[in-house]
């Protein structure tokens, strides 16, 4: 299943674990199963409106996703990171 | 000519030198700029600037102005659309909040940076538009000014934005307003563990200044608002796609119905992404009924643009006996200026990334004070980073008795190892960086014996750039005598037509001046982001390779027609097309392109790239200074750079870049820096800004490394943003060995240099301590 890297604030939510193995065929379905795994992750990642907060990326391997129907494969690797262009984006 | 490559591959123009496309129309002063725009009945505009940086603006009156003769126009805050939403305006390289962008276009309410805009006049003459400018009174009410970030994160500090809540990515939002934007954090291992394993621990402070791009040209922008609603704008910008959006934004205009027509550009750096006149311009022009010009002079430049990030950066390395990392952590403090948007997350990442540290944690924060908001600056926040771990370890070189280049090919990332977010490294070539470095003559040579009082030292430095993507489009057409025109959104700022003009040429069989390149507006071309982010060649070069792919097989079809063969059975290389089982049966691609009237009409190929892997560029420095004791007068001596470019396109255009980013950091390490009072810059023109000139550089060599990027065509990568990255900690790593001084703080001046040696019982007060050698 594809390992997810989290930024780690997050580590609070997860007990202490930056890197979770979490089963998905897309990054939606990842992200909804690491939310139901960790129900505070929720409010840490997405919006009131379910859109990803405004100061996260999500990379599969090292490009950029913007599709959440993205697929990922088994042993690939999302990784959910700070954006880096400047800009504070408020929640 | 032929350049083989050493994995055998032939290119017969990719890797040469051609003479740039642009470069006649430059030397002859052909080139059409930004102030060569005229209109029939142009008006000229003018900025009044706030003389305070924190201020609540009482009252503006224009009445006396609005009775100037020469005057047709005059506009405040109130003439601009209220933003007061969360929507962030996508720069490119960087983004902003949009209720922030627009009080950077003129302040509502109140000002939170000197020189901020508050009105601005358009006149018949650009000596009534100053006139009258003057004449527009602007009471204010001073307010308590934050000027160092440090001071600005005290829970104590005055606000300069009651609504500013940090955030933390992955975290939480704060409860209570401060001037601390965001925080950033990264984290990995047992910090503690790794430190208590480590043999050696050095930890050290070490502040920059606020530094600016220093491009020659001005901001600069003429509008014209027509009375449909259409707006054209002709501007100096490094994104006319950027521009444009954020004019629709900031305005609060459909997208389609403004065309932003991209100027020459007499340098950019980052900082002519944000717009700052254009939208000016344009309300005035709205205002005024006809067409309004404006430009800044180098003090508006100063106090009103963006410029690089000051910082103080605590770092603490410890490493093993054997060289070996094992713990590192690092509190970052990147000062935004008046608005959030310090590039300290590029920061973070570029310090520790570059090398194996199984124990880290990072601290990052974007903090605002009362300062011109920062912008992007050739590698945002990376050069500031690289100054800190790249000194520590420098350090921790000397206290282990290592050579310093071998303590960083001991820890040097290589393809697989992780960025500190956790995304791998795909192919990089650091190590082959490092070693050039360590093989390279000039690391091997005997410094120069002390003279008098001159001693002389070498130092060291490296980093990296990541190498974006983002989107980029490109279109072909062909002309009846062959030649192709190449029609790109990418602006130029650095002789990329050329670039981009020979990767056409390599594919089609054609020579570079057969290639024509056109860098087009927003009506004509597709979609193009920012010419930024060392993206140009990677990105909008694999755009041109996908265009001509495009156009191989869209021409390949008129050549089956012409030879009256199947397309299946027609193949193209060097500039022919000819039937695989009958090779003899050929013709060439301008023959085709001759024929294209006869064959079906014209063709038109696109090539669109908006997702590339990451093509990071490594790089490392070594200077050699003398520095004169008695006065603390620093002089480079030798200097080379190394850097792996993946794929040199244009050889001469590469080693340009390597020579322009080694001036620049160079001016960083010795030079530049603004001096504040009370927020107040005092020294906003380039006699008591000081850049380095001709006379302070000896000749820059250069080293191209060539580890093909894991994406794209040839392997290419971004060059232009690393080599700024590392010759700050490597002019200090030089000071630091010939003198025995370790200098944490930007500039390294001459005044800072001779306290350090012992020159004076004080330390440098604030105000002294910028000023220029």
């Amino acid at each position: 299943m594809p390992k997810v890297w989290l930024p780690s604030p997050m580590r609070d939510v997860t007990g202490g674990q930056h890197t979770l193995d979490i089963p998905g065929k897309t990054v939606r379905e990842v992200l909804a199963n690491l939310m139901a795994r960790y129900p505070g992750a929720r409010e840490r990642l997405l919006r009131e409106d379910g859109r990803l907060q405004p100061h996260l990326v999500l990379l599969a391997g090292d490009v950029q996703v913007d599709d959440w129907e993205t697929p990922l494969e088994p042993g690939s690797e999302l990784v959910i990171t700070a954006a880096l262009g400047g800009g504070c984006r408020p929640a | 000519m032929k350049v083989t490559e050493k994995n055998g591959h032939e290119y017969r123009v990719i890797g040469t030198r051609p003479i740039r496309h642009d470069g006649v129309d430059k030397v002859t002063g052909r080139a059409q700029f930004g102030a060569d725009v005229r209109l029939p009945g142009m008006l000229y505009g003018q900025v009044v600037r706030s003389p305070y940086p924190h201020a609540r603006i009482k009252s503006i009156d224009t009445r006396r102005a609005q009775e100037h003769p020469g005057v047709r126009a005059i506009i405040t805050a109130a003439d601009m659309p209220a933003l007061d939403t969360d929507a962030v305006a996508e720069l490119g390289e960087g983004a902003i909040e949009l209720k922030y962008a627009s009080q950077l276009i003129m302040a509502r309410d109140k000002v939170v940076y000197q020189g901020q805009p508050v009105a601005a006049v358009a006149a018949t003459t650009r000596q009534a538009a100053r006139d009258a400018a003057r004449l527009i009174e602007v009471e204010y009410e001073p307010l308590p000014v934050v000027e160092d970030a440090l001071a600005a994160m005290d829970p104590g500090a005055p606000l300069i934005h009651a609504d500013l809540y940090t955030v933390t990515p992955g975290g939480g939002k704060a409860e209570q307003p401060s001037n601390v934007a965001k925080h950033i954090q990264y984290e990995r291992g047992d910090l503690e563990a790794g430190f208590a394993e480590a043999d050696v621990v050095i930890e050290r402070e070490f502040r920059t200044a606020m530094v600016h791009q220093g491009y020659i040209e001005p901001q600069n922008a003429t509008a014209s608002w027509e009375a449909d609603g259409r707006l054209t704008v002709w501007t100096s910008t490094q994104g006319a796609f950027s521009a444009r959006e954020q004019l629709a934004q900031l305005l609060q205009i459909p997208a389609g119905r403004i065309r932003v027509i991209p100027m020459e550009v007499g340098g950019g750096f980052g900082g002519k992404i944000q717009v700052y006149l254009e939208p000016i311009a344009a309300l005035l022009s709205r205002k005024a009924g006809r067409p309004v010009k404006m430009w800044m002079s180098r003090a508006e430049v100063f106090t009103g643009t963006g410029p690089g990030s000051p910082t103080y950066i605590r770092c603490k390395l410890g490493a093993k006996r054997s060289g070996a990392l094992v713990a590192a952590q690092l509190y970052m403090v990147y000062d935004a200026g008046a608005f959030p948007g310090a590039p300290v997350g590029a920061g973070a990442v570029t310090a520790l990334s570059p090398y194996r540290v199984p124990n880290f944690r990072i601290d990052g924060y974007d903090v605002v004070t009362n300062k011109p908001r920062v912008q992007s600056y050739r590698a945002p926040g990376a050069p500031q980073a690289a100054f800190a771990v790249e000194t520590v370890l420098d350090e921790i070189a000397e206290s282990l008795g290592m050579d310093p280049v071998e303590l960083r090919l001991k820890n040097a990332s290589a393809e697989g190892d992780r960025l500190v977010y956790g995304t791998p490294f795909n192919r990089i070539g650091f190590r082959e960086v490092l070693e050039a470095v360590r093989d390279h003559p000039h690391y091997n040579a005997p410094l120069p014996e002390r003279r008098g009082p001159y001693a002389f030292g070498r130092g060291v430095a490296a980093g990296f750039w990541f190498g974006g993507s983002l989107t980029s489009t490109v279109q072909l057409t062909f002309n009846p005598d062959g030649t192709v025109n190449l029609i790109t959104g990418s602006v130029d700022l650095s002789g990329s037509r050329a670039s981009l003009a020979m990767i056409v040429a390599e594919e089609l069989g054609l020579e570079p001046h057969e290639v024509k390149p056109i860098v087009a507006d927003t009506d004509t071309v597709g979609y193009t982001d920012v010419t930024g982010g060392s993206r140009t060649t990677y990105a909008t070069g694999t755009a041109c390779w996908r265009a001509c792919q495009d156009a191989i097989a869209q021409l390949k079809v008129r050549a089956a027609q012409l030879l009256e063969a199947d397309p299946d059975a027609v193949t193209f290389g060097g500039g022919e097309f000819w039937l695989w089982e009958e090779p003899q049966y050929r013709i060439s691609l301008k023959e085709v392109v001759a024929n294209l009237q006869k064959t079906g009409g014209p063709i038109v190929a696109k090539g669109i790239v908006n997702k590339l892997k990451m093509a990071p560029a490594f790089g490392a420095h070594i200077v050699d200074v003398g520095v004169d004791l008695e006065t603390g007068k620093v002089d480079i001596v030798r200097y080379t750079a190394v850097q792996d470019v993946g794929k040199a396109i244009h050889p001469t255009a590469v080693e340009g870049q390597l020579q322009g980013g080694a001036a620049q950091g160079i001016g960083w390490a010795l030079f530049e820096g603004y001096v504040f009072d009370g927020g107040v810059m005092r020294n906003p023109n380039f006699l008591d800004y000081r850049l380095p000139t001709a006379l302070d550089l000896p000749m820059i060599d250069t080293v191209l490394v060539e580890v093909p990027a894991s994406d794209g065509p040839y392997g290419v990568r971004g060059v232009g943003e690393t080599p700024i990255v590392p010759p700050i900690a490597a002019v200090a790593n030089a000071i630091a060995r010939a003198t025995g001084v370790r200098i944490r703080e930007l500039p390294m001046s001459p005044e800072r240099v001779w306290r350090a040696l012992g020159g004076a019982d004080q330390p440098a007060s604030d105000d002294q301590a910028g000023e220029t050698g």
